[in-house]
């Protein structure tokens, strides 16, 4: 049989042809966990110059790299102290299990850092299993009760997330248990959809009289942050940073969520590397890069990723999906039961069905069960060590004694287009390097309109 | 001066900024929990996070989230307030005898908060317990994404009212300007009646009849992913 009508469409691919079915089929845009599928600009298009002649190097494997890092030193009386600069991302109980609430805080307090609630209140065992707890204030305000919020370590007002900037939370009726439902006070099994906006407040000036409210409430003792998905980034970081936050945390766009609308996901907001640029220029030009720390999230998958964010400016990373990653989610052990969902370990980005056979991102007792906390906990304090120590490593080669000395003069971009975000010099381009200027003074949008690259 | 009057706390609110009000009542709360608070002219954030048992009364305006986050409080604002009055308020009572900017009640999860006046729009945005009434009007989008609790609106109501409810129930005794999306109008049964009459009288409103009142509850179309919600859709484009 002849084969003529069977060849490749750069247009009408096999994914496009799916998407258009099954769109015909559900009368509605589809929804998915994870976060964002396609490549973006990203840290793999930076690298690392180390030391040689013109710098010393540190002993890799002996000499000190501190990693200490202080977090709401601005206005509040008891800042965050961290051993790492990672901290772990707001995840939602009712998106996540119990057990991988409780496992990520056991983690986060066995490495010396902090995790983060998400949008549906404050678990005993949470805050129990986490010495450090930043306590998120959402549209929602599931759960939210004067308690919590004066338990917490930081308050985390969450104007919108890097996955979904300009939509609201999302959790499917599979997971809406009824303890999930008694604790949002919602009606059992129905589709949550958050809102998008707070219900009191709408603008900047409104954001320094609810940061005020909240300070009052907690009597200025714990930092309050305030994140941002990436869009706007730096006229939003600058709001914010004027409105008064003691720590502004930008969310890129390869951030994760356990439900959004796909088209969310994958064509809305700004890359994470990007963020970080237009971040640390806004808190520049305000003169309050001392004073107001930045922490970036949003696909970070490593100290590599790390480090990079570091020496563009942040003062710490954050992360969501590598700890679950770490925990266990996508694990081979369960390949059947992913394929039985149509999916493969290593691809499965179903998070919004709650039948995660890990026992991550579910609510059924079943899959629960397999998660061990203790287990779980374990991984993901491993994983953040491993992140430290590629941080310190790469610090070390730099010359550097403390990972928080890092910056953009240890970085090349390796394409054109990573340049033109980052202002880093290209590699290969040496005349540009007599350009570059020192960290205090560097601004991509300086550089770009000087023309220097 | 009889012992009960020797025993509140006065606070003129006119020599002091937003951070020492607050910090004179969190001192003072646990063993003198009665405040007279005088000469309010308008500040934000006044009485935020009291979790005592206690008692206010404010003469004067107050601004934005006037006792925002509390339990267990009894308050008596003898004049307006600006936005989100009463935020997330678990248990207690807190009675507005003049108007209410945008967003009164947001979020509450347990108690009254009653305002005299009229309300701004957005008025019980969120609500997931306990009850917001409202005297006079309320504005555009009330009752928005409510969850549980109740609203009772004694005047007219306006456009989208209820937009989005999961659950609870409003109680309109005037004009509705126009329903909100997945919202229906059910009749209320003499009993209810009967409640909204004991939750309203405390407050010195007067109660319309029983017939001018109408139930607004969830039609519970947009509470699952469905292709009903298509129709739903196409009214909002």
């Amino acid at each position: 049989m002849e084969n003529g009508f069977i060849s490749p469409n750069e247009i009408w691919t096999p994914q496009v042809i799916e998407e258009i079915q099954e769109k015909a089929e559900l009368g509605r845009y589809r929804i998915r966990g994870m976060g964002r599928s396609r490549r973006v600009p990203s840290f793999d298009d930076l690298v690392v110059v180390p030391a040689g002649l013109t710098r010393v190097p540190l002993e890799g494997y002996r000499e000190r790299c501190e990693t200490r890092t202080v977090l709401g030193t601005r206005f509040a009386q008891k800042p965050i102290v961290l051993d790492i600069p990672v901290t772990v991302a707001g995840m939602s109980y009712g998106a996540l299990s119990l057990s991988a609430k409780k496992a990520l805080g056991i983690a986060a307090t066995t490495v010396g850092t902090s995790t983060t609630t998400g949008d549906g209140g404050m678990h005993p065992d949470e805050r129990r299993a986490s010495k450090m707890l930043v306590y998120q204030y959402l549209p929602a305000r599931y759960g939210q009760n004067p308690y919590d919020m004066k338990r917490a370590d930081a308050i985390e007002i969450v104007v919108s997330q890097g996955a979904k900037p300009g939509g609201g939370g999302l959790l499917l009726g599979h997971k809406i248990s009824a303890e999930i439902a008694a604790l949002r006070d919602l009606p059992e099994g129905v589709d949550q959809r958050s809102p998008v906006r707070h219900p009191d407040w709408m603008g900047p000036d409104d954001l320094a009289i609810k940061i005020e409210e909240l300070r009052e409430i907690t009597g200025w003792q714990v930092p309050i942050y305030v994140k941002i998905g990436a869009s706007r980034v730096y006229e939003d970081v600058m709001l914010a940073a004027k409105a008064g936050a003691d720590v502004v945390v930008v969310d890129g766009m390869e951030g994760g969520t356990a439900a959004s609308v796909e088209i969310q996901t994958e064509h809305t907001g700004i890359p994470t590397l990007a963020a970080v640029v237009e971040a640390t220029e806004a808190l520049r030009e305000l003169g309050l890069d001392d004073e107001v720390q930045l922490i970036i999230s949003g696909g970070i998958r490593s100290g590599v990723d790390a480090a990079k964010a570091l020496a563009l400016g942040a003062t710490a990373v954050s992360i969501g999906t590598a700890a679950l990653l770490a925990m266990g989610c996508n694990d081979p052990r369960y390949a059947e039961d992913f394929r039985s969902m149509g999916t493969e370990p290593y691809s499965c980005h179903a998070c919004h069905t709650g039948r995660c056979p890990a026992g991550i991102t579910t609510q059924d007792p079943l899959f629960m069960e397999r998660l061990d906390v203790a287990v779980a906990s374990e991984r993901i304090a491993n994983f953040l060590y491993s992140m430290a120590l590629e941080m310190q490593t790469l610090a070390r080669s730099c010359g550097k004694s403390n990972i928080h000395h890092l910056d953009e003069t240890d970085l090349r971009s390796l394409t054109w287009e990573t340049s033109l975000i980052t202002g880093i010099p290209l590699v290969g381009q040496r005349r540009n390097h007599h350009a570059a200027k020192t960290p205090e003074k560097v601004s991509s949008r300086e550089t770009l309109t000087e023309g220097k690259w | 001066m009889d012992e009960t009057t020797l025993n509140v706390v006065e606070l003129d609110l006119n020599d002091l900024n937003t951070q020492e009000i607050n910090a004179s009542i969190r001192t003072t709360l646990r063993h003198r929990p009665n405040f007279l608070l005088r000469n309010a002219l308008g500040q934000h954030n006044i009485g935020v996070g009291v979790t005592n048992q206690s008692s206010f009364v404010v003469q004067g305006d107050l601004g934005h989230y006037a006792f925002a986050m509390c339990e267990g409080i009894q308050v008596r604002i003898e004049g307006d307030v600006g936005w989100g009055v009463g935020e997330n308020l678990m248990s207690g009572e807190i009675f507005v005898n003049g108007d209410a900017g945008s967003s009164a009640g947001p979020s509450l999860r347990g108690g009254v908060v009653a305002i005299a006046g009229n309300a701004g729009p957005r008025a019980g945005i969120g609500v997931k317990g306990g009850t917001l009434i409202i005297g006079g009007d309320a504005g555009y989008m009330s009752g928005f994404m409510m969850q549980k609790g109740t609203i009772i609106i004694l005047g007219n109501a306006g456009p989208g009212l209820g937009d989005s409810m999961y659950d609870g129930q409003i109680f309109v005794a005037g004009t509705i300007t126009e329903l909100g999306h997945d919202t229906r109008i059910n009749f209320l049964n003499e009993s209810e009646y009967e409640a909204i009459a004991h939750l309203v009288l405390p407050y010195h409103m007067s109660i319309p009849l029983p017939s001018t009142f109408r139930k607004v509850v969830s039609a519970g179309t947009l509470h699952h992913f469905d292709k009903k919600e298509i129709a739903r859709w196409k009214t909002a484009l």
